[in-house]
């Protein structure tokens, strides 16, 4: 899937500014912070709205062809809502009416909730259901007629860290012969399930690339020290601290540093989100 | 068909108690329509019925917006519905498909509550056809209307309201937008013309057409306007 050169205005800001990326097989992270364009971007690749210029295709299919996209896309919105009267199973039939599925829907529901682990619960109401359920009852919709592309929107927001585990797992199951396109604020999510990865930043691509290359990046950037109390104070006023510690009375700290510091510190590998920061503030 | 009754199955079951306020409205109107002709006194039947087709044309009618509006409150009002938007099924299917799916639940409803009306002598098999066909039409509109304004102003409230005024319009307001020709047809019965009784259906019907298309098309736009 290409985007070239995608712009989106609301008014007078500037939402995304020619955006160019290529996604293929496997998970695509988008990192960024809130307002850098993310959703946004989503909205566009799964047709909710439409850019003001620039163009998107897959396997030669134009973004302007929605009926044709659709039946290649499932989408799970970060905020998602469902019938709350309904089963599980009755509100999957009833999304795959609405998708369009004319043979095979049945079968189609089955191994929907069969991916998500929803077998015990394909019978329970919505409204029973948790957070992190609804959720992965999300994703069940979004991979509902097998489709191409999937774009899943702040998936693991507000999820507790058993879940979120989960769905970290599912996410990259799912990416085995499929794209799928995860928009996060989430570093953790990033480094553990995206084999690739776009910063946006301001509605601008920062960068794209592996964890691993978008870390070396940053490789001499970021330092690490043990200083006291006011000289971490001090350090805070014109460096960027990723990190800090207590740790006998003093601090450990990391920072992000493009030269070598006055202090005495010494290089330290560079984590996800030290690069992101790195980045994002150069 | 069946993908159509599946899908109202659904909005039904999710409606949960508030499916019934139509149901009750209707039977509840019906039945007292039914009391006040029966209490009428000898020689003031024709007056009662007048009153009784008033009470049809004016609390009926409005009510048929009310399974639209909720089915679509949905799409239009929450938040989490974005989804919905890059499904494959047309918006055409989903859009007048279903609102019409609606209309003709109303109508057969209509339907039921004109059977015990002409069997209990308040109205001739006649006049029983002309009011379901009156009361059809009207629902046809008042629907349509609901269609748009809950398409149009994303919002339950002011879509119920909105309709509460049309209807508190024709029932007060001596504003003569749709249900004054019921009465006054059942009145003048000798002189009502088949031309007359057609030309009001087409009107009628054209209006609710014309106030569907523009529900259609907001409804096409409904992702762009609430996302964009």
């Amino acid at each position: 899937m290409k985007i070239h050169d995608v712009s989106k205005n609301y008014g007078k800001v500037r939402a995304l500014d020619k955006v160019n990326i290529a996604f293929g097989e496997g998970v695509h992270g988008l990192l960024g912070e809130n307002g850098a364009g993310k959703t946004t971007l989503m909205r566009i690749i799964t047709t909710v709205i439409e850019q003001d210029s620039g163009t998107i295709e897959h396997n030669g299919v134009s973004w302007d062809n929605k009926e044709e996209i659709r039946k290649m896309i499932g989408y799970l919105p970060q905020k998602f809502s469902m019938y709350r009267q309904l089963t599980v199973r009755e509100s999957l039939r009833h999304i795959a009416i609405l998708k369009g599925m004319e043979k095979g829907w049945k079968l189609a529901v089955d191994n929907a909730i069969e991916s998500v682990n929803l077998e015990e619960k394909a019978d329970s109401r919505i409204g029973e259901l948790s957070g992190g359920m609804v959720r992965r009852l999300g994703i069940a919709q979004a991979v509902l007629g097998n489709p191409e592309i999937i774009v899943v929107d702040e998936p693991t927001a507000g999820l507790d860290p058993e879940e979120r585990m989960r769905f970290r797992l599912l996410l990259r199951q799912l990416g085995v012969g499929k794209t799928v396109i995860l928009s996060t604020h989430i570093v953790d999510d990033v480094e553990s399930v995206c084999d690739n990865l776009t910063i946006l930043h301001k509605g601008k691509v920062v960068i794209t690339g592996t964890p691993k290359e978008i870390k070396s990046m940053a490789g001499g950037k970021i330092w690490k020290a043990s200083v006291s109390r006011d000289d971490c104070m001090k350090l805070a006023e014109d460096k960027l601290i990723t990190d800090q510690k207590i740790e006998d009375g003093g601090y450990d700290v990391r920072f992000v540093s493009d030269d070598t510091p006055d202090i005495k510190a010494v290089p330290a590998e560079p984590r996800l989100e030290e690069a992101y920061m790195w980045l994002i503030k150069r | 068909m069946k993908m159509w009754l599946k899908l109202l199955y659904y909005d039904l079951k999710e409606m949960g108690i508030v499916f019934f306020v139509p149901i009750i409205v209707t039977f509840g109107v019906a039945s007292y329509g039914i009391f006040i002709y029966c209490g009428a006194p000898v020689g003031q039947e024709s007056s009662a019925m007048v009153t009784v087709m008033n009470l049809l044309q004016n609390f009926i009618p409005p009510v048929s917006s009310w399974w639209i509006i909720m089915a679509f409150h949905r799409y239009a009002e929450e938040e989490g519905t974005e989804a919905f938007f890059t499904y494959g099924i047309s918006k055409k299917k989903t859009g007048i498909g279903r609102t019409l799916t609606f209309m003709a639940v109303m109508i057969m409803l209509i339907f039921i509550i004109m059977i015990p009306l002409h069997l209990m002598g308040i109205l001739r098999i006649e006049t029983a056809v002309i009011v379901f066909l009156v009361l059809s039409v009207q629902s046809l509109l008042y629907g349509s209307c609901g269609f748009l304004f809950i398409l149009w102003f994303r919002n339950t409230i002011w879509s119920i309201t909105a309709i509460l005024i049309i209807a508190s319009l024709n029932i007060w307001g001596n504003i003569p937008v749709l249900s004054r020709y019921l009465s006054i047809t059942v009145r003048m019965q000798a002189q009502m013309s088949l031309s007359g009784l057609c030309l009001y259906f087409l009107f009628i019907i054209g209006i609710s057409v014309v106030i569907n298309y523009k529900g259609q098309k907001l409804f096409f736009e409904l992702g762009t306007r609430k996302y964009g």
